[in-house]
């Protein structure tokens, strides 16, 4: 119990820290920031996250790296037609007063070459590198998508 | 399986190919396509009020499965076949689609579907990267019952002509390497083999969901 209790006072701030957007100067705030479960088989997943541009000038997401990912590009699925196609962004502009959500079946942090499987629920810390906010340090939780989507 | 080869050995080879698909979709949506005529032993026409044959695609075929054996879609007489296209290294939309596919296939078993009688099934157009193996572990994360299909580079090219799938593969320069533009139908097959609805990744579940218990209800067992 005593244990129990313990935990819960040490790992609530933990848990509350993901939450709660933190904005800078600059006044980038980044939040929901999830990872896709893939099969343990996969080397690749994707990653999803909002960032809202609170601050009067426009930036600019350039690149980010994931804990455990070889790896990390920004992607982009685009549909033609009855295809679909994905392609790879050098930057996405995140314009003042804003948001860019990336999000399923559009913009993603590509995740190349896992270097450990995902577990569901597993938390990764992850660094998002913006043109002018600089270094943002992130968490992104493992988890399964909703219902497909 | 050897690891992943270089890209280029084989894309020229497969930009043709799939220009040939590309080519085929184009005129099988300019060309009106007759009914196809019914022999009076063969399958009933599908009731009035049911989903109509899609014309002009889809078929007979046969693959190495990740049951251990090659799968021919004939061996699947009567029941309702949920076909897909995909790769495994697909980050994004294929495991949507896979996931939806999951969940169709448990909400048809909560409402009381007799599940032997629906057939999930995915095929690779990546035999270069996914082996049988690796499907087999891939598929089996989404659905139990979900079978891989993996052709070579020709049988793969003449299924997605024969269903009208369009894959080409593409270098983006990522270091993931190759990836694949392609269309994301699910195809669904009744028990005689035909084609009956293509759903897109756009549609809701409900449509998959809806096809499979209007295709079984035509055909009982
Ligand atoms: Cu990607």
């Amino acid at each position: 119990m005593k244990f129990l209790l313990v935990c819960l006072v040490l790992c609530a701030p933990l848990a509350v820290a993901a939450e709660p957007p933190a904005a800078g100067v600059s006044g980038i705030v980044v939040s929901d920031g999830w990872i896709r479960q893939v099969p343990p088989v996969s080397r690749n997943s994707a990653g999803y996250l909002v960032v809202e541009n609170r601050g009067a000038a426009d930036d600019m997401l350039l690149g980010a790296s994931v804990e455990g990912v070889r790896v990390t590009e920004l992607h982009e699925m685009v549909r033609k037609g009855d295809t679909l196609m994905m392609q790879r962004r050098p930057a996405i502009a995140v314009p003042a007063g804003g948001q860019v959500a990336l999000a399923p079946g559009g913009l993603h942090l590509m995740l190349i070459d896992l270097q450990r499987p995902l577990q569901a629920g597993e938390k990764r810390a992850a660094v998002l590198r913006f043109r002018d906010a600089g270094e943002r340090e992130v968490v992104l939780e493992v988890r399964a998508p909703r219902e497909g989507r | 399986m050897p690891d992943p080869a270089p890209p280029r050995r084989h894309t020229l080879r497969n930009v043709l190919l799939t220009l040939l698909a590309v080519l085929g979709v184009s005129l099988a949506m300019w060309a009106s396509v007759p009914p196809a005529p019914v022999a009076s032993d063969g399958p009933p026409p599908p009731p009035a009020n049911s989903l109509p044959v899609v014309a002009g695609l889809g078929g007979e075929f046969r693959l190495p499965a990740t049951t251990g054996q090659d799968l021919a879609l004939s061996s699947l007489r009567g029941k309702v076949v949920l076909l897909n296209f995909g790769f495994t290294q697909c980050p994004d939309v294929c495991p949507t689609t896979l996931t939806r596919l999951g969940k169709v296939l448990r909400e048809l078993a909560d409402d009381g579907v007799d599940m032997r009688r629906v057939q999930p099934l995915f095929v690779t157009f990546d035999p270069e990267r996914d082996s049988l193996p690796h499907l087999r572990e891939y598929v089996a994360y989404f659905h139990p019952s979900l079978i891989g299909l993996r052709g070579d580079q020709d049988q793969t090219a003449a299924l997605a002509r024969q269903y009208k799938v369009i894959y080409l593969k593409q270098d983006t320069g990522s270091a993931g390497g190759y990836v694949f533009q392609h269309s994301d139908f699910v195809y669904v097959i009744d028990g005689w083999g035909r084609v009956r609805l293509l759903v897109g990744g756009k549609d809701p579940d409900v449509a998959l969901f809806e096809a499979v218990k209007r295709l079984l209800r035509e055909d009982p067992a």
